[in-house]
Formats: structure tokens, C-alpha cells, sequence
């Protein structure tokens, strides 16, 4: 069988790069004693797989992953057990038996909600921030330098990336907004980018935190989607 | 620390995970009357990987009351961070500065590291030399291998255990607990620790020196012994192991379950340092090796189990436990690694059932290339022995070997510097006269040379190093030697940290001087090239009026008095005396197990059972 769940990482497990992340749930999985499904081959590895990559630094209430097992585990003990064992920081919820069909969730993965605390130096005003917001919502391209792979510089759009975004507040020093980005197999909204825009914007420096709230899929039943309110 | 704070700190760095904690199987303890912090001066992934560490983490969190935190040494960014945010270093589990702690240990596992000691002492506003540390400072402790020659850090330290910590480490808390219970001073604690059998007290005692160098080092403390004889660990088979071993998030150096199956190794080559340090061989039994092995896998979810010791396919039990262990792990897909095996141990079997769980490349260390050097260093395997042993590899699927050698061995010709390429040679002619369709493919022979290090405690502990330019000429004279060997590659290292290394092994208190000097022009992770600043180096050598060659290159007189003499590690000097002898008259010592020796004197003779067996 095949079950879906929802990985939650706060505080420090927020420093953990996605490497690590995978390695210590591989880790959890067998601790907790799951009948796992392996890969065939030379280095055999447990059949498990999540639908994206978190940036490290970043907490999450949205991390959906995929395991196959051999013996059939309600979602309900897949929970608790893997629960009972997971480092501090981190839970499992929303487990599901994976619809029949499906490949991958990577390639179902449309988008991504996050909420991001923008802490800038000096004194910005909610006005202020407002203006910033709506420059970037209103440009047709919003320029950021992006790293190849190969280190290099090149200039990158993320104005078709950012579908939504609203200022819900201030938290402390920190503005608080409700970002909704484009997030695909190819890639996605890259936050850094927005928050550094943001920055720019204000005339400011400053740091961020972030949070990822949920992803959407194109077609998995069960799953959040974009504009079917499934988000609730 | 807040938690902001530590954010912002690792919002800077490039490996964040090194300092966030919370591994599965971390103890927390919010309550606690004495605070222990286990230092290691590396970085994380290394001091992680250390199993002393996590044997001392079970044993001292298993005291009650007492809570023992982990701290490591920053890489440069974090150090660049915290002095910039003027925050404290601070301890994995409660996020504490060191300075908090009752009690401050380090972990002595290499002589590069010992800069990063004091690193970690300024970033906690504690002072280096035990004597301008008041009564509101931590206690501040060492122990582990380096520590049989405590002497270039012993300025640093106001005790050190000498030896097994397992017992040691608690006498010591229970010690620290009763001084502070009877409202003593410093002075009166460090009495009851220089007490504790293992245990040195370097402030109780002074070392004398003339133009020439060192002359002798006697207690100045009526509580302090003659000689700190090293702690012995009786009954490995019963003491704790690592309890719940801590599962790190990010990989570290050994990342994955570790079995000690043995200590101490019973074959007496004359430059190893730990084949004469952790004498007596101990076991532990196969039962106990499978009890651990299952819940070691089961509180972990490590898929990997390793059995270690300094000579894996000497344990007595060997072939009985293999076939078990491998069984029982298989079922849990979990593989088992045997990593230090000699190349005269007879596995072929194990090795084949080995590669159908996981390819992983073999390693064999013949250490010199002729045989007669290898009987000066009485590493009692033959060219047969190896060539034997890779012709299983080969046949067993491996194409990969790597070899291990030294250079720069006392006594050491052109002709052994040779050798070791005419023996990579026969390893590759060997694999191409093997049937093509029984061969595993694709061969590649990884041979590496590293300097010798003269080593205190050893035979070899009176030995010159070679110089700098000796060791490149020999360098030369091997690398040209090696070319055009098929399916072979060869590796060897600077001379300059080898020097270094040599030094620091067999220095004196001086050298607590150079290493503050040292620290002041910036060096730290020594051994990390990236890191390493000769120059630096030889500016605080000049700086204290010493020159590192006196240390390392000068060839000392059996019989001359020895900076690490009042450390008596079991093995007697008589002893090692015979062995040097013997080394330079090419004649071999046959392994303990088919006749005792007599390494340890008739004073601890009833310490070793491996004769008698």
C-alpha cells in the first residue's frame, strides 16, 4: 500500500536542509517499525519520496510525503507511531491511503502558501509596507539575480510566481504576510527573492522568517488544490 | 540563549544543523544539580562520529542529578557570528554558555585540535591557564588518548584523566559533589581528584628545564602520586555501552550504529600508539554484541552497524558472531561493516555474504613496502598475507582497494621507500592475471603514504622524524615510482602538519606557550588545509624561544629523561626499550596471544588474562 502524510517541521527542525530532512524520516520510518517498500538494485532504499524541497531555515505545516509499504497500515497508526519517534520539532498528520493511480506527487505540486515576517530596519509604517506590497503586485516583471548551478549570476523574473499576496499585520518588529506562490517540479517562488524585493522596496535592509502552510495539487483526491477551498 | 538570537546565528552559517541539537535520543535534563559539559575541539560531524563521547554521554547522564551536555568547536563562520553578536558558545541540549557548568571536559583525540580548545574557552570568557581560572570558574577537565602525554596542554587543565574514563569520569563527579558538599576550595578539590587513581593533577606538579631542554617533572602536592598510572577498564563486557546512541540529523564522519567488540589489540606493531595505550585485549561477548546490536538498530533506524575495535578479525568469537550478526541484521536490512581488518585475517566467506548486502571499498594497511621494514615496525604480515587477501577482495567482487602506508619509518632506505611501489605493482599485476569473468571490474588501487609520527609510549618514542625535505624527497622518489601502474593512484600529504603533529605528541609544558601564540595569530582547525597557517606556527614557536625541530626531529637517548615519564600507561619502559632494540636488530615480536611478552612489568601482571588464555 501507499500512504500520503503531512510532515510538520518547527523551530530548529527549520535548520534542517532537505537532505537532512530525508534522511532522518527514512530514519524515523524505521524506528517506528513500518513494513517499508524498498527499491531493487545494488543500494536498496526505502520507496519514499517528498512532493518538494523546503528551503533550510524555513518551518513548514505543509510538507506532503509518499511512502509505499508492504503490509497494509491504517493512517491512523501510520500517525501515531511514526509520532512516537520522530525528533523534537517535528509530527506527522493528514495520513491517507494514496489514490489509485497516482505517479508522483511532485508532479501533481502546483503551488505553495507561505507566511513570511519581514523584520526591516529604521521605522516603516503599514503604509509603507502596503506601497512596497502593491509595487510588486502591479509590475509585470519584478527582476531578482538568481545562482545557477554552475555559481554564475543571471537576472530571473518572479512576478509570474507570486499569485498572491496580502499584509496581514505586524507580529513584534516583524510585518506579517499571506503569500501564495507558484511551486512545480521546475521550481517555484523563491521567498528569499520576494523578501529581498521587499527590502529593496522600502530602501531598507532587514532579515526574514518563513513558514510554509500548505501545498496545492493539480488532481490528488484528498489533497489541498488551488481554488476549491479544500485549504480549510 | 533566546530563541531569536539563535536564529539570527544560524541564519549566517553554512551548516546550521551543526549547532540546532535535538537529535532523536538527546537527553535534556531542565533539573539538575551539577552540569557536565563534554567538550570535543572538532567540528560537529567529526565529534559526533567519536565513541568514547558517547560512551561518557550515557554514563554520566545515567548519574542522577547529573546532566551532560554536548558543545562543539565552531566552524569559523559560527565563531565569526557569535563574537560579532557578542554571544556566548553555547552547549547543544540546554543552550547554556559554558560557563554555567560546574564542570568543563574536553575530549583529547588528535594534537591539531588543541587550538580549538582554547577557541572554545574564549568564546565562553573563561580564562586558558588553570591559574588565573578563580573558584567561580568551571572545573576544567581532558581526558582521552592524547592525554598519555598531557603535558603541552597540561597548563590548560586543572585535572586529567589518564586512561578508561568509564569509572574514572564518575569518581570524578562524585569527587567534585563531595568538595562542594564540604564547602572546600579549589585547591582542596583538586587534592581529592589527584586521589582518584587515573587521575593528574598538572598543577601539583613542576617541570624543570636547562639550555638544553627538558630535565624532569616531580610532584610539588603531597596528594599527588610519583606517577599517574593509566585507568584501566577491567570488565568491558560489562561496563555500559552508549545507551541510546544519539542520531544526528545532519551526516557525520561514522554515521551509523557503532559496535566496540574489543579493546586494546594484541599484536604490538612498534609505532602504534593505541596497540600499546589500550592494553590489555578485552572483549566483549558475542551474546552482548547481539543484545546491543538489536537495540542499537531499533532506537536509532541506522541501517548500517559497524564493529569496531583496533583489529576487528582478531576477536576470538569472530566467525561465530559474523554468520549470527549478519543474519539477524539482514532480516532488518541493516549491513554490517567490518572496518579494520588485517590483511592476514582469513574471511573470505563473510566478505562474500558482505558484498550481497552493500559494496563498500576495502581497506588493508600493510604500512611498509619491504618486508624487512615491516618486521622493524613488527607489523607481522607478509607480502603473501596481502596479496592473498586482495586476490579474495578481487574474486569477491571488490575492485576497489585501498592501501595504507607510512614513510619516513626509523631506520627507513631508498629501497623501502621503493618497495611500496613494487608491492602496489604485484597488487595489479595480480588482478589482470585473474580470469576476466571471475574479476570484479574496474580496477582501482588507492595507495597512500602518510609520514611517520613518532609517538610517546611507543618503542618508537626516542625516534627522529624525518625532516621536511627528506620526506618530500622520499614523496618524489615514490610518486615517480608509481606511475604507470595500471589501475593504481597515489596520495600523499604536506609534511609541515606532520611535523607539527610529531611536536605536539611529544612536547612538554613550553608548548602551552606556543599554542596560545598560536591561537593569537589565528590558527584553528589545523588540520583542515583550508585552515592551516604554517607561518603562523613557526612565528609562535619563535615567539616562546623554541623551534619545532628541537621536538619533533631530534633523536632522544634511551634512558633520557621523557616530558610524559610521570605517566605511566602499564607498559613499562623497560619494555619498550627491548622492543625499540629489537626494531633496530630487524627481529619481530610474535603477538601476545601465543605467549606473554611481558609488556606490563610483574607490578600489573594480573591486569592482563590474554596470556593465560
Amino acid at each position: 500500500m501507499r500512504i500520503i502524510a503531512k510532515l510538520h517541521e518547527h523551530e530548529q527542525a527549520a535548520f534542517l536542509s532537505h537532505l537532512d530532512m530525508q534522511r532522518s524520516l527514512q530514519r524515523s520510518l524505521r524506528r517506528a517499525d513500518m513494513p517499508l517498500a524498498y527499491s531493487q538494485g545494488f543500494n536498496p532504499h526505502p520507496l519514499m519520496a517528498f512532493a518538494g524541497a523546503l528551503s533550510t531555515g524555513f518551518e513548514s505545516d505543509g510538507e506532503y510525503f509518499d511512502v509505499r509499504l508492504t503490509e497494509d497500515v491504517t493512517p491512523r497508526d501510520f500517525e501515531d507511531r511514526l509520532n512516537a519517534v520522530l525528533s523534537p520539532g517535528l509530527f506527522v498528520s493528514n495520513a491517507m491511503q494514496a489514490p489509485e493511480g497516482l505517479s508522483t506527487l511532485t508532479g501533481q505540486l502546483q503551488a505553495a502558501r507561505y507566511t513570511l515576517w519581514l523584520t526591516a530596519e529604521g521605522e516603516i509604517t503599514p503604509e509603507q509596507m502596503e506601497a512596497a506590497l502593491d509595487r510588486v503586485l502591479s509590475a509585470s516583471e519584478v527582476t531578482v539575480q538568481k545562482r545557477t548551478k554552475s555559481g554564475a549570476m543571471v537576472p530571473q523574473n518572479l512576478r509570474p510566481q507570486l499569485l498572491q499576496a496580502r499584509l496581514l499585520g505586524r507580529d513584534g518588529a516583524a510585518f506579517t504576510l499571506d503569500v501564495l506562490g507558484e511551486l512545480t517540479a521546475g521550481g517555484g517562488l523563491r521567498m528569499d527573492a520576494l523578501a529581498g524585493v521587499l527590502l529593496d522596496f522600502l530602501g531598507s535592509k532587514g532579515f526574514f522568517r518563513c513558514r510554509r502552510e500548505e501545498m496545492y495539487f493539480a488532481d490528488v483526491p484528498g489533497l489541498p488544490s488551488l481554488g476549491k477551498g479544500n485549504d480549510e | 540563549m533566546k530563541q531569536e538570537t539563535l536564529h539570527q546565528l544560524l541564519n549566517r552559517v553554512e551548516k546550521p544543523a551543526r549547532y540546532i541539537g535535538g537529535e532523536y535520543n538527546m537527553v535534556v535534563k531542565e533539573q539538575a544539580d551539577l552540569r557536565f559539559a563534554l567538550c570535543f575541539p572538532d567540528v560537529y560531524e567529526i565529534g559526533m562520529s567519536h565513541l568514547g563521547s558517547r560512551i561518557l554521554y550515557h554514563v554520566l547522564n545515567g548519574m542522577e542529578g547529573v546532566s551532560c551536555e554536548r558543545c562543539y568547536a565552531p566552524w569559523s563562520d559560527m565563531e565569526a557570528a557569535l563574537r560579532e553578536a557578542g554571544e556566548p558558545l553555547f552547549t547543544l541540549e540546554t543552550r547554556r554558555p559554558l560557563k554555567d557548568f560546574e564542570i568543563v571536559g574536553f575530549s583529547l583525540l588528535y594534537e591539531m585540535c588543541y587550538t580549538n580548545i582554547l577557541t572554545m574557552l574564549e568564546l565562553s570568557g573563561i580564562p586558558f591557564f588553570s591559574r588565573d581560572r578563580g573558584e567561580d570558574m568551571p572545573l576544567i577537565v581532558a581526558g582521552g588518548p592524547c592525554a598519555v602525554n598531557p603535558e603541552p596542554i597540561a597548563d590548560f587543565m586543572d585535572a586529567i584523566v589518564i586512561g578508561d574514563g568509564e569509572e574514572a569520569e564518575v569518581e570524578l563527579v562524585e569527587a567534585y559533589r563531595a568538595s562542594r558538599a564540604a564547602g572546600e576550595t579549589k585547591t582542596q578539590l583538586l587534592e581529592r581528584l589527584a586521589k582518584i587513581p587515573g587521575v593528574y593533577v598538572p598543577s601539583f606538579y613542576a617541570a624543570e628545564y636547562d639550555e638544553q631542554g627538558f630535565v624532569c617533572i616531580h610532584p610539588t602536592n603531597p596528594n599527588a602520586p610519583e606517577k599517574v598510572v593509566r585507568r584501566i577498564l577491567k570488565d568491558l563486557d560489562g561496563a555500559p555501552f552508549v545507551g541510546k546512541q544519539l542520531v544526528p540529523h545532519m551526516q557525520i564522519v561514522h554515521d551509523r550504529v557503532a559496535l566496540e567488540v574489543m579493546r586494546g589489540c594484541t599484536r604490538g606493531c612498534r609505532f602504534c600508539q593505541a596497540g600499546y595505550i589500550y592494553r590489555p585485549v578485552r572483549e566483549r561477548s558475542k551474546e552482548t554484541l547481539l543484545e546491543q546490536a538489536e537495540e542499537l538498530v531499533a532506537c536509532t533506524g541506522y541501517d548500517e552497524v559497524s564493529l569496531l575495535s583496533l583489529s576487528t578479525g582478531d576477536y576470538s568469537a569472530l566467525h561465530d558472531l559474523l554468520p549470527e550478526i549478519m543474519d539477524r541484521m539482514e532480516k532488518k536490512r541493516v549491513s554490517v561493516a567490518l572496518p579494520s581488518l588485517r590483511v592476514d585475517s582469513l574471511l573470505k566467506e563473510e566478505l562474500e555474504k558482505m558484498q550481497s548486502i552493500r559494496k563498500a571499498g576495502l581497506t588493508f594497511a600493510p604500512e611498509a613496502g619491504t618486508q624487512r621494514m615491516r618486521d622493524v615496525i613488527n607489523k607481522n604480515v607478509t607480502e603473501q598475507d596481502l596479496l592473498r587477501a586482495c586476490e579474495d577482495a578481487f574474486l569477491s567482487g571488490w575492485a576497489g582497494v585501498k592501501l595504507y602506508f607510512m614513510i619516513g619509518l626509523p631506520g627507513e632506505t631508498d629501497e623501502d621507500v621503493l618497495g611500496i611501489a613494487e608491492l602496489v605493482k604485484k597488487v595489479s599485476r595480480l588482478y589482470f592475471s585473474l580470469p576476466k569473468e571471475q574479476r570484479a571490474k574496474g580496477l582501482r588501487i588507492t595507495a597512500s603514504a602518510s609520514t611517520f609520527v613518532p609517538k610517546p609510549h611507543t618503542a618508537f618514542q626516542w625516534c627522529a622524524q624525518n625532516e621536511p625535505e627528506e620526506i618530500r624527497r622520499k614523496q618524489r622518489l615514490l610518486s615517480d615510482a608509481m606511475r604507470g601502474i595500471r589501475g593504481a593512484e597515489f596520495h600523499y600529504h604536506p609534511s609541515f602538519l606532520s611535523v607539527l603533529e610529531a611536536a605536539f605528541s611529544r612536547g612538554d609544558r613550553r608548548l602551552s606557550g606556543v599554542l596560545v601564540e598560536a591561537h593569537n595569530r589565528g590558527c584553528r582547525f589545523d588540520s583542515w588545509s583550508e585552515h592551516f597557517k604554517p607561518d603562523a606556527w613557526q612565528e609562535a614557536f619563535a615567539a616562546c624561544g623554541l623551534t619545532v625541530e628541537e621536538y619533533a626531529h631530534r633523536q632522544r637517548a634511551l634512558g633520557e629523561a621523557l616530558p610524559w615519564g610521570h605517566i605511566d600507561v602499564v607498559v613499562t619502559e623497560r619494555y619498550l626499550q627491548k622492543e625499540y632494540e629489537k626494531a633496530m636488530a630487524g627481529i619481530t615480536t610474535p603477538d601476545c596471544r601465543q605467549g606473554c611478552n611481558g609488556c606490563f612489568g610483574r607490578a600489573y601482571a594480573d591486569y592482563c588474562q590474554t596470556a593465560r588464555a
